[in-house]
Order: C-alpha cells, then sequence, then structure tokens
C-alpha cells in the first residue's frame, strides 16, 4: 500500500515536472517572431569538431530591428544560415514566424525560404546574379514562388521605389556601385513579402558613406514595409544605429544593448543600456572587463537581496561568515 | 540592328550564366563525341562500301545480272503452243510478257534493276556441227560448231560493218534460208563475209547478211556467251574444235524455232542488277532478297497460260553472301570499337556536364536559397545543358557528315543520341548535386558515412562488376555460337572489362596512398609529405574522375592491341603466302635455274640470303599423287631461321640416305602424306622410285605452295636418285628486308626471261590495301587517336574540377614560405597518384582483354587468312599514351602553380574555395 501510495506521488510528481517543461517549452518566447532555445551546431570539419552554437538562447519580436555583433567564429554566420533555413541545428529548437526549422521536410523547407525568409549577404556576387538586371533578380524569387506577372511587376517596382533603386531597373550587378547592388539584394530578398529579413554582413564591403545608405535601406525596408530585420555586423555604426544589439559569444548570446531615445535638454538624445543575457538555465555571462579586475575566477559567491543578487569574487576576504558587506555594492563593485 | 545583337548576347549570358567558359568547354567536347559517335561508322559504312564495289567490279557483267533461263519445250508448254512446222512459235511478244513479268517479281521482291533499254533476252538454237565450214575453222579433221543466237536490242549492242542485218527468212532448196550476222572475230575464223552461206544442221540454211562489231565488248549482252562475240577454242577431254555463234533478227525468230530442234532450245532473259548505289549497309538486305528471288521470282502466271518456273542465277549472288559474312564480322569488330568509344565520350561528357554544374554551383546554391525548388533547378540545368549541347550535337553530326559524305550507318544516329542524350543529362545531374535533396546550403558534414551507406555502395560496385562480368561472358558466347551478331551490351566489352578493373582501383586507391602517406612520413622534406597528405584526405568524388581513365585506357588498349594484330595478320600472311622476301618461279616456263644465275641472284643489293628448291610432282606406291619438294637442308633452313616463320627441322634431314650414300631417303612428310610414305614404301619422280624414311613432320614449307600430301628431300639425296636436270632448282626463295626489286627484275628478266617473280612487299601491300583490311585498321588507329583525345580531356577536366582548392592551398603554403619548386612537387604528389592509380588500372585492362575478349575477335576476314592470328596486347602504345597523359598532367599542374603565383597569393586567399 505504501509502495502504491509513493509510486502514485511519484507518478504524480512526473507528470508535474513534464506539464512544467510543456509549459515552459510553449510559454518560452510566445509572441516571438524568432525563438532560438538552446540551439547547438556541431561541425566535423576533417574530423575535428567544431562547436559553433553552444545553447543559444535568442528571441526577436515581430517588426524589430535587431544587430547581432560578436568576433569572428563567434557562431554569428552559423545562427544565420540556420534562421535562413540553409543548416539544421545539431540541437536544440528554433522557430521563425511558427515554423519549426529543426523537423521541416523538404518540401517545408523550400516553401520556408519562399514565403517566410529572405537574405543579403555580404558578398554582392553573392546576392544578385551577374547576367540579370536588377529588375529581373528582383523577379526571380517570384517567379520561383509561380506568382503572376502582375504581381511581380507591381512588387518589383515597389521594392526598387522603398529601396531607391529604380533607376538600376535595368542595369545588371557589374552596372551598378557596391550600395545599389546591396539595396537590389535587399529588394530581391524581399520580394516575396518574407516575415524576416537577414542581412549577413551586409555592408562589410562598402565604404562608410555607402554602408550608411545601405542600412538606411535596411531601416526603410522594416518602418515602411514591416519586415523584421536581423542584420549581422561588425559595423559599429550600423550596431549603433538599431535599437537592440545582441552580442554573440562562444556560440551563445551574451549580452544585449537596448538603445531609446529620451528627451534631454530641450533634444532628443540617444541611452544605450548594456545587459547581460540570463539564459533559460540561469546562466549569465560576465563580461570579461568587470570580472578581471576583481580577480573574479573558477567560482563566485552570489547573495540573494531582495531587489538584486550579490555576486561576490571567492577570495578569503570575502568569506567570513555574518560578515556584513556595503549593503550599496553592486555586482562586480570591489567589497 | 544593333539592339536585336545586344539582345541575342543577353538572351545567350542569361542561358549559359556565370559559366560561359565552362558551357563552351561543354560544347566543344559535344562536338567532338557526337562527331567521333557518327563518323566512325560511317567511316565504316564507306569503306565497306568501297569494299563492297570491289567484290562487284570483280565479278564479270553477267554475274551482275539475274539470268532467268528455261527450254523451248516447258515455256512453249506454258504457252500451250504446239512445237512443229506450222507452230506459231514462241514470238518476241511472248518473250516481252515473261520479261516484264520477270521484272515485276523481282522488283516485288524489291531488287534493283537496271532501266528497260539495259535488259535483254533471246533464245540460242544450241550447238550443231557446220561441216561446210572452211577449213581454217576446222581443228584437224573436228568440223566447228555454230549456234544460231537471237538477242533483242542487237542494234543497240552492235554496230553493222558490212552489209545489212539480218532480217528475213527465205525459201531456199527445200529449206528455210536465215540472214545472219556475224562479228568480225567470229568472221575470220569462220572465213566469213556477206553473202557466205552455212548449212546449219536440221532444216536451216545460214546466209550472212552482215558483219556486226561489238558496241560495248565488256557489256552482258557481249559476255553472257562468249562465242557470240568471237569463235572460241573448246579443248575437252575427248575433243577439241571450234565453237561459234551467229545472230538473226526478230523476223526471223518463230521460223529458227520451226527450223531446228526445238529440243535444243534454251530462252534467256538477261535482268541486269542496278547496284551503283548499293553501299555496304544495305548488302546485308539485298543479300538476303536476293536469295528470297532467285527462289521464288521465277514463278510466272500471268505471262503464260499454265503456270510454270523458269530458273534464275546470279552470279553475284555467292560473291555477296561471302561478302556479307566478311563484313559482318568486321561490322562485329568496329561495334566494338564504336561502342566503347561512345560510352567514353558519354563519360567525358558527364565530367563535362560536373564542370559546368559545379562552375554555376553559386548560381545554383543562390536560386535554391531564393526559393528554386529541385525540379526548378533541375529545369534550369536541362535549359543550361540544352544550350550547350543541342546545337553542339547538330554541329558535331554535321561535320561528320560532311566528311564521311558517304554510308549511312543506323547506329550512327543512336550512338549520337546517347551522347548528347548523357550530354543533356549531366548538368541537371550535376546542379542537383551542387545543392542537396534537403535544400540544405552544405551536406551534413558532421554525419559520418552510415553502414547503410557502405553497404549501399558495396552492392552498387558488385552490381556493376556483375553486368560488366555477364556482358563479357555473353560476348564470348555469342562469339563460339553465332559470330555474325552483336548487340550494344555486348559491343561494350573493352569498357566492360575496365568497369570491375575501375572499381577495385578506386577501393584500392586510398589504401595505396595512406600508405604511401606513412611512408613518406618517415622520409626528410616535407612536400611530398603534406601533397600525400592531401591526396588521402581528398573525397572520392574528387578523385573519381581520374578513374575514368581506366575505361579509355582500355579503349585504347583494344584499339591497340586489335591495330597490331591485323598488322601482325598480315604480315604473317604475307610471309605465308610467299615463303620469303622474293620467290623466282621458273616451274611454268620450265627452266632449270643454275648455279649462275642464282649466283646472280644473289648478287643483288639487299639480298641476305637465298635458297633453292624444286617442286616435283611424284606418286606415292598406292597411286595418290604426291608433291615432292627438293630442298638444300642448310640453305633453307638458314633462310628460314632470317624470317619469322617457325624454325625448318634441317637436321631431320641428315643422317643415311641423305647424301651420296646407300638407304631409304630420309625425308620430312605433311600429315597427309605420312601414311603415304611411312614403313619404307617407294615413291615415284619422273621415272625413279625410291625408298624413303619420315624422319618428321611437318604442316608447311614456306616458299613452295605445297598443300596436301607432300613430302620434303634433301638436294643432294634427289640428284643422286633421280639425277641433276630431274632434280634441278626450279625456285630461289629470297630473303633480304631492303631487296632492291628494279634490280632484282632486271636480273631475273635478263637471266630467266619467262620466270615469275613475287615481291612478299607486294602481297603484303595487297593486303593492307585491301579495303576491309586498310579500312578496319585506320578505324582503329583513330580510334586510338579519339580515345587518346578523351583520356586528355579527362585530365584536364580532372585537374580543373580541383583547381581552385589547390590554388588556395598552394597560397597558404606560399604565405609560410613555400618556394615555386615545391610548389610543383606538392601539386605532383597530391594530383598524380590517383591518375597513376588509374594508369595502372589501364595496364591491367590490356593484360585482360586478350583472354577476355581476344577469344571472340575473329581477324580472318581482314588477314585473308584461314590461320588464326594471335591476338597480343600492344603494351607499347598503350604505355606510351598513358605517359603522354602523365606528362600532361604534370605540365597543366605546373601551369596552375605558376597561374597561381602570378595572380597573386592575396587574391586566391580571398576568393577562397
Amino acid at each position: 500500500m505504501t509502495s502504491a501510495a509513493g509510486r502514485l506521488a511519484a507518478a504524480s510528481g512526473i507528470s508535474e515536472l513534464a506539464a512544467e517543461a510543456e509549459l515552459a517549452r510553449t510559454s518560452y518566447g510566445e509572441g516571438a517572431l524568432v525563438v532560438c532555445d538552446r540551439l547547438v551546431r556541431i561541425y566535423a570539419l576533417e574530423g575535428i569538431e567544431v562547436q559553433a552554437l553552444q545553447g543559444l538562447d535568442l528571441l526577436i519580436g515581430k517588426g524589430e530591428l535587431t544587430a547581432v555583433v560578436g568576433a569572428s567564429g563567434s557562431g554569428k554566420s552559423t545562427l544565420m544560415n540556420i534562421l535562413a533555413g540553409l543548416d539544421t541545428p545539431t540541437a536544440g529548437s528554433v522557430q521563425v514566424a511558427g515554423h519549426d526549422l529543426s523537423g521541416m521536410t523538404a518540401r517545408e523547407r523550400l516553401s520556408y525560404r519562399r514565403q517566410v525568409v529572405g537574405f543579403v549577404w555580404q558578398q554582392t556576387s553573392r546576392n544578385l546574379l551577374p547576367y540579370m538586371t536588377a529588375w529581373q533578380n528582383v523577379v526571380l524569387p517570384m517567379r520561383l514562388r509561380g506568382a503572376g506577372r502582375r504581381e511581380r511587376s507591381a512588387r518589383t517596382a515597389e521594392l526598387l521605389a522603398v529601396l531607391g533603386v529604380t533607376h538600376c531597373a535595368d542595369r545588371r550587378p557589374d552596372q551598378m556601385s557596391g550600395g545599389e547592388q546591396q539595396r537590389a539584394a535587399i529588394a530581391t530578398a524581399l520580394a516575396n513579402r518574407p516575415d524576416l529579413l537577414l542581412a549577413d554582413e551586409p555592408t562589410g564591403e562598402l565604404d562608410s558613406a555607402t554602408a550608411v545608405d545601405v542600412f538606411g535601406a535596411l531601416q526603410r525596408a522594416n518602418a515602411e514595409l514591416g519586415v523584421t530585420v536581423l542584420v549581422v555586423t561588425h559595423d559599429p555604426a550600423v550596431s549603433a544605429q538599431v535599437r537592440r544589439t545582441i552580442a554573440i559569444a562562444d556560440g551563445r548570446t551574451s549580452t544585449e544593448t537596448l538603445r531609446h531615445a529620451a528627451a534631454e535638454d530641450g533634444g532628443l538624445s540617444q541611452h544605450a543600456v548594456e545587459y547581460a543575457v540570463l539564459d533559460r538555465a540561469g546562466r549569465v555571462q560576465l563580461p570579461l572587463e568587470m570580472l578581471e579586475p576583481l580577480g573574479m575566477r573558477d567560482r563566485v559567491r552570489l547573495e540573494a537581496e531582495p531587489d538584486h543578487i550579490g555576486v561576490w569574487p571567492d577570495n578569503p576576504a570575502s568569506r567570513q561568515p555574518g560578515q556584513q558587506q556595503p549593503a550599496q555594492q553592486q555586482p562586480g563593485e570591489q567589497p | 540592328m544593333r539592339a536585336a545583337g545586344r539582345r541575342l548576347r543577353a538572351g545567350l549570358t542569361t542561358l549559359t550564366g556565370t559559366a560561359a567558359g565552362a558551357s563552351a568547354v561543354l560544347a566543344v567536347l559535344v562536338i567532338a563525341s557526337v562527331f567521333v559517335a557518327v563518323a566512325l561508322p560511317r567511316a565504316s559504312v564507306s569503306f565497306r562500301t568501297k569494299a563492297l564495289r570491289q567484290v562487284v567490279a570483280a565479278t564479270p557483267p553477267t554475274g551482275r545480272a539475274i539470268v532467268a533461263s528455261t527450254d523451248f519445250t516447258t515455256l512453249a508448254s506454258a504457252l500451250v503452243i504446239q512445237p512443229g512446222p506450222s507452230s506459231p512459235g514462241i514470238g518476241t511478244d511472248d518473250m516481252v510478257a515473261v520479261a516484264d513479268e520477270l521484272a515485276a517479281n523481282l522488283r516485288a521482291k524489291r531488287l534493283p534493276l537496271q532501266p528497260v533499254q539495259d535488259r535483254w533476252w533471246g533464245l540460242t538454237s544450241g550447238y550443231a556441227a557446220v561441216p561446210d565450214a572452211a577449213r581454217r575453222a576446222y581443228f584437224g579433221t573436228t568440223p566447228p560448231q555454230m549456234e544460231v543466237l537471237y538477242r533483242t536490242n542487237l542494234g543497240r549492242n552492235a554496230r553493222l560493218v558490212a552489209g545489212t542485218m539480218p532480217a528475213t527468212v527465205s525459201a531456199g532448196a527445200g529449206r528455210p534460208v536465215f540472214q545472219v550476222a556475224v562479228t568480225p572475230a567470229t568472221a575470220a575464223r569462220f572465213m566469213l563475209h556477206v553473202g557466205s552461206v552455212l548449212k546449219f544442221p536440221g532444216q536451216a540454211t545460214l546466209a550472212v547478211s552482215g558483219i556486226i562489231r561489238p558496241v560495248r565488248p565488256g557489256s552482258t549482252f557481249w559476255t553472257a556467251d562468249p562465242d557470240a562475240a568471237r569463235a572460241t577454242f573448246n579443248q575437252s577431254r575427248n575433243a577439241a574444235f571450234w565453237l561459234g555463234g551467229a545472230f538473226i533478227g526478230p523476223a526471223e525468230l518463230v521460223e529458227l524455232e520451226n527450223a531446228v530442234d526445238s529440243s535444243q532450245i534454251t530462252m534467256q532473259w538477261e535482268l541486269p542488277l542496278r547496284l551503283s548505289g548499293i553501299g555496304a549497309d544495305q548488302v546485308g538486305a539485298l543479300n538476303n532478297r536476293l536469295g528470297a528471288a532467285l527462289n521464288s521470282a521465277g514463278l510466272l502466271t500471268r505471262s503464260v497460260q499454265i503456270p510454270t518456273s523458269v530458273t534464275l542465277s546470279c552470279g553475284l549472288a555467292g560473291a555477296l553472301t561471302d561478302f556479307v559474312q566478311a563484313e559482318r564480322r568486321i561490322a562485329v569488330l568496329l561495334s566494338l570499337l564504336e561502342v566503347s568509344l561512345t560510352m567514353v565520350g558519354a563519360v567525358v561528357l558527364l565530367l563535362g556536364g560536373r564542370l559546368l554544374a559545379e562552375r554555376r554551383g553559386g548560381e545554383f546554391r543562390l536560386m535554391r536559397a531564393r526559393g528554386a525548388s529541385r525540379r526548378q533547378l533541375a529545369a534550369l540545368g536541362v535549359r543550361a545543358g540544352v544550350v550547350a549541347v543541342i546545337p553542339a550535337a547538330v554541329a558535331g553530326t554535321l561535320i561528320a557528315i560532311l566528311l564521311t559524305p558517304s554510308g549511312s550507318e543506323p547506329s550512327a544516329w543512336w550512338l549520337a543520341g546517347l551522347t548528347a542524350f548523357a550530354a543533356l543529362v549531366s548538368v541537371p545531374l550535376f546542379a542537383l548535386r551542387q545543392v542537396p535533396s534537403a535544400g540544405l546550403a552544405d551536406e551534413r558534414s558532421d554525419r559520418q558515412p552510415t553502414r547503410q551507406g557502405r553497404a549501399r555502395r558495396a552492392v552498387a560496385d558488385l552490381t556493376l562488376a556483375l553486368a560488366a562480368a555477364g556482358g563479357v561472358a555473353v560476348l564470348r558466347q555469342e562469339a563460339a555460337a553465332r559470330p555474325s551478331g552483336t548487340d550494344w551490351y555486348t559491343s561494350a566489352a573493352p569498357v566492360l572489362v575496365a568497369i570491375p578493373v575501375a572499381i577495385v582501383a578506386v577501393r584500392l586507391y586510398p589504401i595505396a596512398v595512406r600508405w604511401l602517406v606513412r611512408l613518406s612520413g618517415r622520409r626528410h622534406g616535407v612536400t611530398t609529405f603534406v601533397g600525400l597528405a592531401r591526396a588521402a584526405r581528398t573525397s572520392l568524388a574528387a578523385v573519381l574522375p581520374a578513374f575514368a581513365l581506366v575505361l579509355v585506357l582500355a579503349v585504347i588498349a583494344f584499339g591497340a592491341t586489335l591495330r597490331a594484330a591485323v598488322v601482325r595478320g598480315d604480315v604473317a600472311e604475307s610471309w605465308r603466302a610467299t615463303g620469303a622476301d622474293v620467290v623466282i618461279d621458273t616451274y611454268r616456263s620450265n627452266v632449270p635455274i643454275d648455279g649462275a644465275v642464282r649466283h646472280a641472284i644473289a648478287a643483288v643489293p639487299g639480298v641476305k640470303r637465298t635458297s633453292a628448291l624444286s617442286v616435283l610432282p611424284g606418286v606415292a606406291a598406292d597411286g595418290t599423287p604426291l608433291t615432292v619438294i627438293v630442298v638444300d637442308p642448310a640453305s633453307y633452313a638458314a633462310l628460314i631461321a632470317a624470317t619469322p616463320q617457325p624454325p625448318f627441322p634441317a637436321a631431320a634431314l641428315t643422317g643415311p640416305g641423305a647424301g651420296r650414300g646407300p638407304g631409304p631417303m630420309p625425308v620430312l612428310a605433311s600429315p597427309s602424306a605420312r601414311q603415304l610414305v611411312t614403313g619404307g614404301r617407294k615413291v615415284l619422280v619422273g621415272y625413279h622410285d625410291f625408298a624413303v624414311r619420315v624422319t618428321g613432320t611437318v604442316r608447311d614449307v614456306p616458299g613452295s605452295s605445297a598443300t596436301g600430301a607432300f613430302i620434303v628431300a634433301p638436294a643432294r639425296a634427289m640428284v643422286r636418285t633421280v639425277g641433276a636436270s630431274e632434280a634441278q632448282p626450279s625456285r630461289v626463295l629470297v630473303v633480304g628486308p631492303g631487296v632492291d626489286a628494279a634490280r632484282m627484275r632486271s636480273v631475273v628478266g635478263r637471266q630467266l626471261p619467262a620466270a615469275t617473280l613475287a615481291f612478299r612487299a607486294g602481297r603484303l601491300a595487297s593486303l593492307t590495301g585491301a579495303p576491309l583490311a586498310h579500312g578496319t585498321y585506320t578505324a582503329f588507329a583513330e580510334g586510338v587517336a579519339a580515345a587518346a583525345v578523351f583520356g586528355a580531356v579527362v585530365v584536364l577536366i580532372m585537374l580543373a574540377l580541383g583547381a581552385r582548392s589547390r590554388e588556395l592551398t598552394l597560397a597558404r603554403l606560399f604565405t609560410m614560405g613555400l618556394s615555386p619548386g615545391q610548389a610543383r612537387r606538392l601539386v605532383i604528389t597530391e594530383a598524380l597518384p590517383a591518375i597513376i592509380a588509374a594508369t595502372v588500372g589501364g595496364a591491367v585492362c590490356a593484360w585482360l582483354l586478350v583472354p577476355l575478349i581476344g577469344p571472340a575477335v575473329d581477324l580472318s576476314p581482314l588477314t585473308g587468312s584461314p590461320v588464326p592470328v594471335p591476338v597480343r596486347a600492344d603494351y607499347a602504345l598503350v604505355g606510351l599514351l598513358a605517359a603522354g597523359l602523365l606528362a600532361l598532367a604534370i605540365v597543366t599542374l605546373f601551369a596552375q602553380s605558376v597561374a597561381t603565383r602570378l595572380r597573386g597569393v592575396s587574391r586566391a586567399l580571398r576568393v577562397g574555395e
């Protein structure tokens, strides 16, 4: 009897845990356009394993213009390829506009690429077919989808106008400047009215003035066409102009910087606040520039306070039980 | 105009995409492959047609016509005509009706006939002695015989020289007098002139009204019956006499039928075949139709009252049957070459398609990323293929037709179609390989080959190997059972032999390279190790093109082997036919060759050795005729030893009885003579008989022309036995590769005016110059050349496919201080192992082809010899061409290495892979 009760209790515990897990799974990122949940991608290159993504979590809401920054090899491009449907994660889940990218069939993947996502690469040669005019390049994704002639014409004209390259309609890529090529590439990526526009270093091969111009085109697309834009960039000028910048380090999102405009001295000024990202397992990546001055390494001591959590270095001076630490001390400050 | 040109250029650019160069390469490959596929079969038809024309030309004109014949009585019965003095007879209308029905019957059998004016028909009375002919026409006391002929179209085939054409029958003294015309030659023999009269046995008198001269003496009109044109001398065992013929006119026909013995009259219709446009591709069908027509088209139903049959014959039928059999054997040989070359061409085109698809890979991946389905990409690939392939295939076909104007061979279209198809499917096939099925950017590199995948590959390899082995087995069985037939599957036998070899080479290659890597790791120097390490890490897909060289080298080996066998066969046959470089024969003139003459012959520049022999008619003890060949054993053996023929057992003709001493004469006997002379039996030569002792067996005595029952006897013993004059040499054999032919002719002409001279070089030239042999030799030589070109293309494509990766490697290593020399060594050690492995595979194929395909190959139609020609691999040519391919690879790799350095390292590093 006792054992049966125990089993019942255990069963009840398991079902509760399952229900919690299900709730966590369904509730995480609810309402977001892009939901990356503990995303892992491991490559085996000539027998050597490379962990490009190591449990990355990311939420991007509809209509956002977000920049992703990170060092080379941090996993930015891998993330973009997965979001573009060009790669699949080794583990974890990723959803874009309700599409689960890890479990799609070839047909669903094709439909996803046609209707949900568009993207722009760094090299213009990878964005546009060199023997087609800008107009033909923009028309191409619609033709592949099977759109009608009238729709194709109207959409192409609209996109070229919004992106300011109407004059390039009859020009082939080699007859356009780098900026014009990238704007035509953005128009091409937007041809099938995608929910998400991915841009991988779209200004990487451009001079600063042209880069501003191209980024302006992305902003216009975001503002006027309502498309969610995710830009991978190394360009601080670009990342400084978006409301949200996500930094990726070692295959995980490490920090987020949110910018907002505030009225100040009769004018508007930009304020940026950098946040550490707290992942779903409760992990936080503390920036090195904060850790090193405090000699924090290997382990730290946490103290829960009513309105914050204190993080203390693991050294003898800070290990005196009951010793009152300065109440105002913020995480990372010297005791 | 300019706008239109721009639009066209833009359209073409859109179709060729980002790889106009690769499209052009594919187009050139298609032109070359289609040209080979079309031109080789058409060229073979061309030379086979030439051979057919020779066969036709060698047939007498009358042999090129269908001759229908029957006797008067049979035809009269069918026409319900009673023979007799008052019979209406068989008139020209009846003959015309029969001719028309025969022509219609033959046409119904789809036999091509010459126009009506070239046909003729007639009647022959049969020969009868004419005792009142001039004495000049008598042979001794035997009077000449004459026949009376009626032929249609006499006026067109003869020109009146004197008098008038025969026209009427007049009443003579109790017997009708027929006007006749004779040729000048007949008139001369019979001493006839216009107005001469001859009594013809029966109830006829022949009065010469005119002398006619043949217009076309070589036509069937004059050659069907040789006595029509001139008097001929007939000599048989029992009698000898002159024969002649005289022509009557059409109005005299019925009278003649009634005047002579009707049972001797034969009726004849000559319907010449129209053979000028017949090609070798049609000769098989023509021969079948001819055979069928000769059996059945002689049945007359419409032109007679009672159905009857006339006998049909055609002198060409036998020659055509022989030709068709020889031609089919050659067609089997050629189809082996043509189908194999087409398959190699198809493989090259697949590689060309892969090159094009890889060059457009970025474009295909971009389209895939923009939402193109696999079907849309395949359609794009097909379109890209069509642009490059269709115009090129048409161009290749047109060039082939222009260069081989005669001969249409249906297999050429099939082979061209197969080639174009391979080119068309190659681009979409490899375009889809650029974008994996799941639509991902690249293959999941974190996925290792599964056990299932390995098993699938093993099953595919095994299936291919079994299919290839099956094809070779079927070819061998068909060759044994039905040497005249083959099909496409078995015709690919050289390639089928190469497929299992290529599979084994592909399987062993990584193991061998890994072993080499370990070996090179122990040595000093890094470039070899790095190069081999890169070769070991290269994916199978990257090195697979190299193994197409196994197929190429197999086809080269096949062509080279058969080409060499044809040459060897011709040379062997020339030796077999003549026995020496020069044979001087006085047998017919019966003039002995004495020592002074032999000395003069030996002094001709270029003569290395001479030997004299005589060929004497003899009789065995049981009365069987026997040829006795008398040789000087030592000089004859020495002469034979200087030729590629089997050595002569001179030692067997020595010992007791061989010289002046007593005892049975030692002789060598042919297998059929051995039983006639064994056991010390005697042989009779002239008036001398002597006992012989068989000391060995020989099947052939070069230079003697003896066949059947013969013995070879030593000269000294024969001189002792039958006397010097009887055993005087009648033939001198000369060996010397550079004999001065003109001088030899001069010497022989001076010393032995009646002698005949036979040069082995002449015989060899006639063998190699024969259309079938020459054409086949040329086809194999061209096939080897084409395969070598395909091999060069395979090497270049393989190196082009890996060029980008190699460039990046070199660029990275240049930044680390790699010297140009090290760079060259590195690329060679990386790229050459696969090519060397393929070359080894090709050598294995050359070795395997002889035992596997050799028994299925019949070269006798080419050499004209019943003696089988041994088929041996021509390793020298295969090795030479393989070395050429390796040299090409090395030069190309050097060029790529230099180009990388000249273009600059940073560019290569920036562009990346």
